[in-house]
């Protein structure tokens, strides 16, 4: 497990997270939320032994991370943003690497590329693949030495929809059995996790705001946003006002909260009949701002 | 166990980087000198290296391993003396340059592969010492460099003892000139090369990147300049060279000093 107790890191003079506290057991997954620029990478940065804190400790399986860093660290995999692989080396190459660093024998490697179906692919070198498959990789390399603690940091980041699905399926995999912490700026991304057992902490600005079971964020995000483009914004927040649709307006445009994607369509129908051309329908992702204030009534 | 693995890895990364291509520039001019020599081309060389290898080789044939005697007989045949005199004067002043290049070159480029890749930041994250991380970039650096001022050594004395034998018939014992150039002059280089790649790796700065791969070309060239002035007698030129060397190995002495306090965790996140 890990246990992160109050930790404050960035300059001396002007620190990037602030008293930064949350704990993970064995077989679940906490997900740090937050938007860009937050401090989730920093605070990643510290519970993977890469940033010293100004403040606070880090447990992982009770070994304090910055006084054994040699010790906790073998208990972590951690996956940063982007690959960061060697590109001019070859799969195998890649993973040998850190391999010999933990210890990994050449089966354990072969093993966790195979769990990330690249295992045919140990012999091409990393510049040739695509940005998903690199993503496997990497995440191979996080594996490979078993740890009980597993850090992603925005593991979707970049991703083509097939590549991100099939992430999230091995992220609940692990979850079976090891600690799964891992960063998104995504609120859509949650309800991918609400049947896991998982928890949700929020941060802005450094600072964590929310720290819950991710079952209560989900409940609302799973109201999709809808983002509409209309010809009359005026005439159509007078219809809308009119009806129990929720709704607000965003830089010309109406973004309607409905219970269920069909729901648009009723929607839709009332603004044309009324004489309003709507010229873009699309999905919109839920501001971590109004996710933060429903949970803060509630926590 | 780590410093193994890191030094692995660095054996490893060379494939596509500069690395490759300085140790094929240095066997390339070996290569060029060899062929020049072997079929008797010695007009190709510059005008000023023929000029300033005449003139020092005159001045006092012995410190290059060739008796007056043996000069006297070969003045008759200008090519084979011009030659032996390239060979034995020039051919030892390029190996502290390429040594200190390949040196150089290697350790920064370690760096530049892991700011390119941004890997510097999953090193970080494994259960390695950041001492390790820069300690094997050092030494695969020292081993880069090792390896070019050997292989050029052994190519040197290798193309000597053919012209030697060829013009004198006589196998050449290395000279006094040589030996300041090959064994005292590059292995400083190497000294210095490698602790200001070393500086300009651990600040991660590009700035002082861009001066420091001016100095480690212009300090080798300096060997070669300062040969110039023609009243400059051989043995003054040793003198000098062994004082480049003493203040080339006491100015890495106190940047290696210096810089142990200059590895900064802090440093390595942000520039890496």
């Amino acid at each position: 497990m890990i246990e992160v107790n109050e930790i404050t890191a960035g300059y001396e003079s002007k620190p990037v997270i602030h008293d930064i506290s949350f704990s993970v057991g064995k077989r679940a997954l906490y997900v740090l939320l937050g938007p860009n620029g937050a401090g989730k990478t920093t605070t990643f940065r510290v519970i993977t032994g890469i940033l010293p804190p100004i403040k606070g400790r880090v447990l992982v399986n009770s070994v304090d991370l910055w006084s054994k860093p040699e010790e906790a660290k073998r208990y972590i995999g951690y996956l940063p943003e982007g690959d960061r692989l060697y590109p001019d080396l070859t799969v195998e190459d890649n993973l040998k690497i850190f391999g010999k660093i933990y210890r990994v024998s050449k089966s354990d490697i072969l093993r966790s590329l195979e769990l990330l179906g690249v295992d045919d692919l140990k012999d091409v070198k990393v510049k040739k693949l695509s940005a998903g498959l690199r993503k496997r990789v990497a995440l191979a390399r996080a594996i490979m030495h078993n740890p009980d603690v597993l850090v992603l940091d925005e593991p979707f980041a970049n991703l083509d929809v097939e590549s991100v699905d099939s992430l999230r399926r091995i992220i609940i995999d692990f979850v079976k059995d090891k600690v799964v912490v891992l960063s998104t700026h995504r609120v859509s991304e949650l309800s991918y996790f609400e049947e896991i057992n998982s928890y949700l902490g929020i941060i802005v600005n450094g600072i964590l705001r929310i720290n819950t079971r991710l079952i209560n964020a989900v409940r609302l995000v799973k109201k999709p946003l809808v983002v509409l483009k209309v010809s009359d914004i005026e005439l159509s927040k007078k219809i809308l006002e009119g009806t129990n649709v929720e709704f607000t307006l965003r830089e010309n445009m109406i973004v309607v909260q409905v219970p269920k994607y069909e729901d648009i369509s009723s929607i839709i129908k009332l603004l044309v009949e009324s004489g309003i051309g709507v010229y873009e329908v699309r999905p919109a992702e839920q501001p971590i701002e109004t996710l933060l204030k429903v949970l803060s009534k509630e926590v | 166990m780590s410093l193994t693995a890191l030094l692995w890895k660095e054996l490893k990364s060379i494939k596509g980087s500069k690395v490759i291509a300085t140790y094929a520039s240095s066997l390339g001019v070996l290569a060029l000198f060899f062929l020049l020599i072997y079929f008797g081309q010695v007009t190709l060389f510059t005008g000023l290296t023929r000029e300033l290898a005449i003139q020092q080789f005159m001045k006092d044939p012995k410190i290059f391993g060739i008796s007056v005697d043996e000069v006297e007989k070969l003045k008759d045949n200008i090519n084979e003396l011009l030659a032996l005199s390239i060979l034995v004067t020039q051919l030892p002043m390029i190996i502290p340059l390429f040594t200190a290049i390949m040196t150089y070159t290697s350790i920064w480029e370690s760096f530049n592969v892991e700011k390119a890749c941004k890997t510097m930041e999953v090193l970080l994250a494994s259960p390695v010492k950041i001492r390790d991380i820069v300690l094997a970039k050092y030494i695969s650096g020292i081993f880069h460099g090792v390896n070019v001022w050997l292989i050029n050594v052994a190519l040197a004395f290798a193309m000597i003892q053919y012209l030697s034998l060829r013009i004198l018939g006589r196998l050449w014992a290395p000279s006094e000139f040589f030996i300041t150039l090959t064994f005292i002059i590059a292995p400083s280089m190497i000294c210095l090369a490698s602790v200001l790649a070393l500086l300009v790796g651990i600040r991660g700065s590009e700035t002082l990147a861009k001066v420091f791969d001016k100095v480690i070309v212009l300090i080798p060239l300096a060997v070669m300049i300062i040969a110039l002035p023609a009243n400059l007698h051989p043995k003054q030129l040793i003198e000098i060279y062994e004082y480049i060397a003493l203040a080339s190995v006491t100015s890495s002495l106190i940047i290696v000093l210096w810089s142990r306090r200059m590895i900064n965790r802090l440093s390595f996140i942000v520039n890496y």
